[in-house]
């Protein structure tokens, strides 16, 4: 099969079903503060580096942590992908450039985000939707710090070329 | 150890290529690209791989891993990007047409050169398949790219208003 389904519906594939719906839900209201070209960039970003990530560490030969039910890429791993990762960096690089935050408060807002995420990573751990095979939770606080920085460092790119215009 | 120098070097060419491509096309649309072609050459190699097994490789070993990572990430990308440049750009359909083939081709011939040099299987893969697999990724990538240009022109014009 192309894009297998599940093995068993279960409490990973609910949890990424909830937070999916809620997050889109959260994005739909949430007040925008990006340029289409922005929010396509940087939502393209995140696909990407979730793929990156999932496709050199989680397979083998590193094989660090595995993501749902099996090792092949199933159908919740593209929806994973395409919709659940980039939202968080979206929120982040979103109200970055509502305050645009500077020296202290820019870190102190990075840490914050990307306590947030590990909050998320850890109770999607909880539901099996990653099961670790070598990888540890403080190393994600500091790829998500890395990661956050490259969102905003991206948008600030973006937006200086094509900015948001207030309607 | 060598192959992988190769496509260090490549890497590097591509990469360079890449810097000249944003001179010539929009640096919003380069980086777009470079993405998303990334995201369309990851996703339909591990499709290919690992849901379909029609192709084998030790997945122990990680220098044959990185070998096949390098040109994922450069090489494959660079080629895709100029080549939709060229489909975007004025010249005539047949020009067009070659061009597409010749990239094409270079883009099949390191999976070509992979199975070659033993790190790569197809067990029930083939060139035509290659040619099927990558027309997809560019047919996908020319609409995300034509469709992120016209976004980008109509924030121009908004701004300018």
């Amino acid at each position: 099969m192309i894009l297998p389904l599940p093995e068993k519906f279960d409490a990973n594939e609910i949890f990424i079903i909830f937070s999916t719906i809620i997050t889109l839900f959260l994005v739909y209201k949430s007040p925008k503060h990006l340029s289409a070209v922005t929010l396509i960039i940087i939502w393209t970003f995140n696909v990407f580096l979730a793929l990156l990530a999932d496709i050199t560490i989680g397979i083998k030969p590193y094989n660090f942590y595995s993501t749902i039910d099996h090792t092949k890429h199933e159908l919740f791993d593209v929806l994973l992908h395409f919709i659940t990762y980039p939202t968080l960096p979206y929120f982040v690089v979103n109200f970055y450039q509502h305050k645009k935050p500077n020296g202290i408060k820019l870190l102190s807002y990075i840490i914050f985000w990307a306590g947030i995420a590990i909050s998320i990573e850890w109770i999607s751990l909880k539901f099996h939707v990653f099961t670790y095979t070598g990888w540890k939770l403080y190393l994600s606080f500091f790829v998500y710090i890395v990661v956050f920085a490259a969102n905003i460092w991206l948008s600030n790119f973006i937006e200086k070329r094509h900015p948001y215009e207030r309607t | 150890m060598k192959h992988l120098w190769l496509f260090i070097l490549l890497a590097i060419l591509s990469f360079s290529s890449l810097y000249i491509l944003m001179k010539k096309m929009n640096i919003t649309n380069v980086l777009g690209c470079y993405f998303f072609s990334n995201v369309l050459i990851t996703n339909t190699g591990v499709i290919i791989n690992l849901n379909l097994k029609l192709t084998k490789q030790d997945p122990t070993s990680t220098l044959i891993f990185w070998t096949q990572k390098f040109p994922e990430l450069s090489l494959k990308p660079a080629l895709l990007l100029w080549l939709i440049y060229i489909l975007f750009s004025k010249r005539s359909i047949f020009s067009k047409l070659i061009l597409l083939f010749i990239f094409l081709t270079a883009l099949i011939s390191s999976e070509i050169y992979f199975v070659h040099i033993g790190y790569l299987e197809w067990v029930n893969w083939n060139v035509f398949y290659s040619y099927l697999r990558y027309s997809l990724i560019i047919l996908l990538l020319a609409i995300y790219s034509f469709y992120l240009e016209k976004l980008i022109n109509r924030n121009k014009e908004v701004n300018t208003i």
